[in-house]
């Protein structure tokens, strides 16, 4: 009877311990918290932050514009090679240029700004997007991002502070007549190189009283 | 990867015919884009001791694992058009730029809108990355413009036919659509589908994702508004590539690597047709 009783203590204490060990799923430590640490990036912060510290510098890594436009026309691979910055596998080459020169019209989406007797470019003052001023200013790697929609989000933001820095003001003074100081990135497509429209997207700007030229 | 989307056809295919030509035995395992059965291939696979693995994911988050289980079994893992979320799981990721293609089609759209409308969204799995920056990438450009009002948003998986379903029930709804926007070119041939079925194809503009070749056709043709071309038979060469290198013993590859993307529109499709 006593042994009856045992066998059936024992039956269930085995049969409660199984369906413990059977409810549990037993996981690596590490995998579990890499899996389930979920750290939320802040692009606007990252883009503020590379705003305060790379952007004021960013003119020396700039090509004159002056320079830019002939080397594209008459030594294209130079120009891609030296003074470009290309994301992943691509044909698009990004520049970081600066200039100046006098505001000759103003559209509804750039100024045209003639730097010298021959030479012209536009000015974005609307559809500032894309990836010219992270990829050309060459200070964010992808290799910092978790996934393409952070480093994708840098931009955006980046895009922001330039409508907010600098496209704001630009609309409210500028002027046909004034002289502009510019620095800013433009992309170029290595199998459609037009540098009749040579559009900048201005990182500083700075205009004058139309003095220049 | 996902063998009833002729895009993913191509994109295993094109790996596994450079891997034997690379000189590797290869053979495609289909998970029909459920991340139990890429658990289970993986499980086959580290049991069989490939040498390394060509992915497409199915989940940017799930598939991170089954990575992370093949790296500790020795076997190297390299992405390809969709990505895992981690820095360090796979060898590299090779992916398409579809974020910034669609950055490129958001800017199209708004012109051909002329800044002001009426569109419709049909995204593609909510548990892909590649939904997301596309759908993410248009938004980034479109929502600038506060007279483009988006009037519904619903996912059709990436395909065909639920997308036609989808369209049907937005029109229903929503009787003055002027766009679509199109997280692929399946779903943006299937919203076309019933566009046309509805007698609106001279009004709704429909924009995809992808550069297959019956969308592309559908640009030259009139119907499709523009799509952005991506390029699986070179990234899938490509990747192939970077596994034999690594195999034959190269290191240091950069975590992510993006594969630039087109956009196709009327002004320049007949480069993209297939005859040329």
């Amino acid at each position: 009877m006593i042994m009856k009783r045992l066998i059936k203590l024992v039956l269930i204490v085995l049969s409660v311990l199984a369906i413990i060990f059977f409810s549990l799923k037993i996981e690596n430590l590490e995998e579990y918290k890499t899996a389930n640490t979920k750290v939320t990036f802040n692009a606007t912060e990252y883009a503020e932050k590379f705003w305060k510290e790379k952007v004021p510098s960013i003119k020396n890594k700039a090509i004159e514009t002056s320079e830019l436009i002939p080397l594209l026309v008459n030594n294209p691979k130079e120009a891609f090679e030296n003074h470009s910055r290309v994301l992943g596998i691509s044909k698009t080459h990004y520049f970081i240029t600066k200039g100046s020169g006098k505001i000759t019209s103003i559209e509804d989406e750039y100024f045209v700004v003639k730097i010298n007797e021959n030479q012209t470019v536009k000015i974005a003052t609307d559809f500032i997007f894309g990836n010219a001023v992270r990829d050309g200013s060459g200070e964010i790697s992808i290799n910092e991002f978790l996934n393409m929609t952070d480093f994708n989000n840098v931009s955006v933001a980046i895009n922001k502070l330039v409508k907010k820095n600098v496209v704001r003001k630009l609309q409210t003074t500028a002027e046909q007549g004034k002289t502009i100081d510019f620095v800013g990135a433009t992309e170029i497509y290595e199998e459609n190189i037009d540098t009749e429209n040579i559009r900048i997207i201005p990182v500083i700007a700075n205009l004058g009283n139309g003095e220049k030229n | 990867m996902w063998v009833n989307n002729p895009w993913f056809v191509v994109l295993g295919e094109s790996a596994a015919e450079r891997a034997k030509e690379l000189g590797y035995d290869a053979h495609i395992f289909d998970s029909q884009n459920d991340p139990a059965k890429e658990a289970e291939h993986f499980d086959n696979i580290i049991a069989m001791g490939y040498n390394a693995i060509l992915f497409n994911p199915t989940d940017a988050d799930g598939s991170v694992l089954n990575v992370k289980r093949a790296k500790k079994a020795g076997i190297p893992t390299f992405c390809m058009d969709r990505e895992i979320n981690s820095r360090d799981a796979a060898t590299t990721q090779l992916l398409s730029d579809n974020f910034t293609g669609c950055v490129k089609l958001g800017q199209y759209f708004v012109k051909l809108l002329n800044k002001t409308g009426n569109y419709v969204e049909i995204l593609g799995l909510v548990g892909d990355n590649n939904t997301w920056n596309r759908s993410n990438g248009f938004h980034s450009v479109v929502d600038e413009f506060p007279e483009l009002k988006m009037l519904a948003q619903q996912s059709a998986d990436f395909d065909r036919n639920k997308a036609m379903d989808v369209m049907e029930t937005m029109m229903q709804a929503n009787p003055d659509i002027d766009a679509v926007f199109c997280g692929n070119d399946a779903m943006a041939m299937g919203a076309y589908q019933a566009v046309l079925a509805a007698g609106k194809a001279d009004r709704i503009k429909v924009f995809g994702f992808d550069g297959a070749r019956d969308a592309v056709q559908g640009i030259a043709d009139g119907k499709i508004a523009a799509t952005v071309m991506q390029f699986p038979v070179e990234m899938s060469r490509i990747s192939a590539d970077l596994a034999d290198r690594y195999l034959k013993g190269e290191r240091g590859f950069t975590n992510r690597t993006p594969y630039e993307v087109i956009l196709v529109t009327p002004e320049n499709v007949s480069k993209y047709l297939p005859e040329n």
